[in-house]
């Protein structure tokens, strides 16, 4: 049984709001002013750390949607490092994932601890970044660092330089890139073995970025490593994540045959630890190997989009729906039986559809593609007009694909203003 | 119709003549064992052994209409008048399960097995994955109301999660909507229980906490229970009017039994909260979520009506509908809480006044016995949640914090917290409906009807696959003779055979046609039995066993051995 007097800031704080009269409300009127709502906020007696207990445990549904199946080094970690950690690719159910935040951030900020507050906020931002584009995120993650002045910055801070770095691959900013991911080993102690997850994910970062340059043996180099390094701490979901990327450094670089085997053991990975939304990206790299290997293998990989699109299209985020919508509309482009005058509204409807979200997500580059694409079918369809309107957005991409501008951000210049 | 039978074997033998106690409109042999199941005029549904044993009888309370085996033999198809089908288990006749698709009299019903699916590479096939029970436990029931017993309250199947593979877009659309809506009907009937609980439960309480009302009228107080409480609490005083509640109207035995059953209750209310409604609430919103991803595939399930927008909102109300049970539950268990501290100091103070000793009581907590004065004593807001026309009042605070949340993503209408729990579920069930109409009328406009072909039961069984055995009844012209019938086999294949197409314009029931190849069925050629009865129409065959079962016009029921007469077949003249 909890003390005497410990619910009486709650509520006699807020006596005075309801009534000047007596205490007893026999009077008229001020009976209404109770509701079951003020059981819910002010009048509760359930003790504060069991209300914390209940309120981590909606943290940790949130986590587990989104990394259900990691290896059980993450779980064994104090609840604040599995809360931070995450493998952007891994969202297991989006939907639920949010609402399950969004839980914990309804009803449980009185009893929350400002850390527990401040990741289930980052997790919010994250979902707003993959699912709503930068702008947005941005907008929340400004509000969030406000709110959370006084803790010690490290999720938010964090946070933050995740989606710049995410941006400024997209914007095909990459010396920016490179440089937020420095800051982001930096945030990791140097002590070996200490913040694992954290150095993952800056190395896992920089492969990125190195691919995005499109410098593939340094990219897979250390691709390699990393690795190596996942291997032997048992880190599963990277383990298939960093698969995935040497296969997609393999498709870029040209070599499709190459990548298809790192593909595949992705995928088995994922399969075997239940990684569905992992298991569809890989599926979807796999058909574009496929692809990119001849025509004649279009309706192979048709067959593998189309099987991984109910969970891509669910659970991803802009950037995979998109990438899984350029990669259909190719698979039909060059299937051989497939003539753009019988049906042109398939391709069309999905290119528009990718790049609308590409816009959003400020991705120049695959952007790009698909107004390329475009272009090409109101070409073969004689709608020269349209062409011309889809030239033009491709060149404007293209463009700014080449002159990244990000000097005149606010948000940058307090990163680089930082120590 | 005269046939000199004497000089001939009887070609059936007569098992046995029995009489039935009233007239048979439906008969079926079971495929796989010797069970004869009858349906009378009084639609009851007889089983019989073989030796005429009777194993059960059932009465659906309804016209039977229809009557079919399962081909293992192991269910029985119901089919009645009103439109439902119902399955029921040979051993004992349990209803397994009912589904009521339509109101209109099953007059036919048949077994069809699920062919296999057709992996057409061109059609790009894609095998879709019900994940839901990759992450949850078997779905929630829907909570029994207390007092109730009954075996058939639900019909739900968990057999209906194992199909993994569907054959194509609508039918996962439906296998999704129709686990949905079983899960919203245990969100509603969890509803209903605990609200029906909760008055109960409230009613007790007040109807023992109403006398000290009139005590403190009887004794000319200028006061209420609360403040009589409080000053009880206090310690300045204890009014003759507490003292007479306490000690002689409630006394100890009255506390413990109201604390009994309002916190029972309350505990009672949290498992259905925490085993039926909140688990329910959680696969919706899983459910929902994997259908929001199919409704994105606009190429393939636009065409069918499944619509993002309105999944997007169905969504965002399953969500909302899981804050609204946090906050549910929260009220419940504070409210749960502070009615047993309150009891206990209640019977504290009956120790008190009765001059017992009270030192292995409960401790309470003061604090919290004021604020259940001010409260909770004569208001209710767990009961305000459970109800639909209430307006929910949200501090200030709060309200701040759910439209700072929008910016994060959060549920763009900032009001829900206002609403009841059980008025959000109706927000959410119409949202739901919404979306699943849109299907619905979709499809409908999409179907045609093409071609319409008459089903009716034919007046005979296949005994085997090669032969017909017809039933006949002499027409006889005297009405008080006793009626004079025969049986006879048909070989199948010496009837000519025609098909007939059902994608021909529509005169395909070209009667001219099907005339020409009409056969004259000759006595003598065929093997024919005489029963000495008027038959009536069922005729009960059975291919495996070979015996067929004849009902006579009065009451009595003949089973006939065909097997027996095989070898003879061949040497018809």
């Amino acid at each position: 049984m909890t003390t005497d007097g410990a619910f009486s800031t709650t509520w006699l704080n807020n006596l005075p709001k309801s009534m000047d009269s007596p205490l007893l409300p026999q009077e008229n009127g001020s009976r209404n002013n109770c509701d079951a709502h003020r059981f819910f906020t002010q009048l509760s007696s359930i003790p504060k750390s069991v209300l914390q207990l209940l309120g981590s445990s909606y943290i940790m549904r949130s986590t587990a949607w989104e990394i259900y199946g990691s290896s059980s080094d993450v779980l064994s970690s104090p609840l604040f490092d599995w809360v931070e950690m995450k493998p952007p690719m891994s969202n297991l159910h989006a939907p639920l994932a949010r609402i399950n935040s969004l839980v914990y951030a309804t009803c449980f900020a009185e009893a929350s601890s400002s850390s527990d507050a401040a990741s289930v906020h980052a997790k919010l931002i994250q979902h707003l970044a993959i699912f709503r584009g930068y702008k947005e995120a941005f907008a929340a993650l400004k509000v969030a660092e406000e709110k959370f002045l006084t803790l010690s910055k490290s999720v938010i801070l964090l946070l933050k330089l995740q989606l710049l770095h995410e941006r400024a691959l997209h914007r095909g900013n990459l010396k920016l890139a490179q440089q937020v991911c420095d800051e982001l080993g930096v945030l990791a102690s140097s002590v070996s073995g200490v913040d694992k997850d954290l150095k993952t994910e800056a190395s896992l970062r920089h492969a990125r970025t190195l691919l995005a340059a499109n410098q593939f043996s340094q990219a897979a180099a250390v691709a390699h490593s990393l690795f190596r390094m996942c291997y032997k701490f048992n880190m599963q979901v990277q383990n298939a994540t960093v698969l995935l990327l040497l296969a997609e450094i393999h498709k870029k670089s040209g070599n499709a045959v190459l990548g298809l085997p790192y593909a595949l053991a992705s995928l088995s990975f994922c399969q075997s630890f239940n990684l569905d939304l992992l298991k569809a990206s890989a599926t979807l790299t796999l058909a574009e190997l496929w692809l990119s290997l001849g025509s004649n293998h279009a309706k192979r990989a048709l067959t593998l989009i189309h099987g991984a699109l109910p969970m891509i299209l669910g659970h991803g985020g802009l950037e995979l729906r998109a990438r899984a919508q350029i990669a259909e509309a190719k698979c039909y482009l060059s299937d051989p039986s497939y003539s753009v005058f019988d049906d042109s509204e398939v391709v069309l409807d999905l290119l528009r559809q990718a790049s609308d979200e590409l816009q959003v997500l400020e991705y120049q580059e695959l952007a790009a593609e698909a107004y390329y694409l475009m272009a090409h079918v109101f070409d073969k369809l004689g709608q020269l007009e349209r062409r011309e309107e889809a030239a033009a957005s491709f060149k404007k991409h293209i463009m700014t694909l080449e002159n990244p501008q990000d000097e005149n951000d606010p948000l940058l210049n307090t990163l680089c203003r930082k120590p | 119709m005269e046939t000199d039978e004497t000089d001939r074997v009887l070609p059936f033998q007569l098992q046995f003549d029995k009489p039935v106690a009233s007239q048979v409109k439906i008969a079926e042999w079971n495929p796989e064992k010797d069970l004869l199941a009858m349906v009378t005029e009084e639609s009851k549904i007889l089983l019989h052994r073989f030796n005429w044993q009777r194993l059960w009888t059932i009465s659906p309370g309804r016209n039977i209409t229809s009557l079919c085996w399962r081909p293992d033999g192991k269910a029985i198809a119901v089919g009645l008048e009103d439109g439902t089908i119902s399955l029921h288990d040979v051993e004992n006749g349990k209803l397994l399960r009912s589904l009521k698709s339509h109101t209109v009299a099953v007059v036919c019903l048949n077994w069809e097995e699920e062919g296999q699916v057709i992996r057409d590479d061109s059609n790009n096939f894609s095998a879709y994955e019900d994940r839901t029970s990759h992450f949850f436990p078997p779905a929630p029931r829907v909570p029994r109301m207390p007092g109730v017993v009954s075996g058939d309250t639900s019909f739900m199947d968990d057999s209906e999660d194992s199909y993994r593979e569907l054959k194509n877009e609508l039918h996962q659309l439906a296998q999704q909507a129709s686990n949905i809506e079983d899960l919203t009907e245990v969100i509603r009937a969890s509803l209903s229980v605990m609200c029906k609980q909760w008055s109960d439960a409230m009613r007790t309480f007040h109807e023992k906490f109403n006398s000290l009302s009139t005590l403190i009228i009887d004794h000319a107080l200028d006061s209420s229970p609360q403040e009589e409480f409080l000053s009880l609490l206090g310690g300045a005083r204890t009014s003759p009017a507490v003292h007479q509640f306490l000690v002689n109207s409630l006394g100890e035995v009255g506390v413990k039994r109201v604390l009994k059953v309002v916190c029972g209750t309350a505990k009672e209310l949290q498992h259905i909260v925490l085993d039926h409604l909140q688990p329910a609430a959680e696969i919706i919103g899983f459910r929902m979520g994997e259908l929001r991803g199919l409704s994105r595939w606009r190429a393939r399930y636009h065409g069918i009506g499944l619509d993002e927008m309105l999944i997007n909102n169905a969504t965002e109300k399953s969500g909302m509908i899981l804050v609204q049970i946090e906050r549910f539950m929260r009220v419940l268990s504070s409210v749960e809480q502070q009615f047993s501290n309150f009891f206990n100091w209640l019977l504290k103070c009956i120790k008190l006044l009765m001059q017992e000793p009270s030192d292995q009581l409960l401790p309470y907590n003061s604090e919290l016995v004021v604020i259940f004065l001010k409260f909770l004593y004569d208001q209710d807001p767990v009961k305000q949640l459970l109800e639909v026309d209430h307006d929910i009042e949200v501090d200030l605070e709060t309200m701040q914090r759910v439209k700072e949340l929008v910016q994060f993503g959060g549920f763009s209408d900032c009001e829900y917290l206002q609403r009841t729990l059980a008025k959000e579920f109706q927000q959410m069930e119409d949202s739901f409906k919404e979306a699943f109409l849109m299907p619905f009328t979709t499809i409908s406009r999409k179907m045609l009807c093409e071609d319409l072909l008459p089903l009716f039961p034919l007046p005979s069984s296949p005994a085997s696959d090669s032969q017909i055995v017809l039933l006949l009844n002499g027409a006889s012209a005297s009405s008080e003779s006793s009626g004079d019938a025969c049986m006879m086999t048909v070989q199948a294949s010496e009837l000519p055979f025609i098909s007939i197409s059902r994608f021909t314009d529509l005169n395909l029931w070209n009667l001219h046609q099907l005339k020409d190849s009409a056969v004259r069925l000759e006595m003598e050629n065929e093997t024919v039995r005489n029963i000495p009865h008027s038959v009536i129409a069922p005729l009960a065959v059975s291919a495996s066993r070979g015996v067929a079962c004849v009902f006579a016009a009065r009451k009595r029921a003949l089973v006939y051995i065909l097997e027996e007469d095989e070898e003879e077949v061949p040497d018809t003249e």
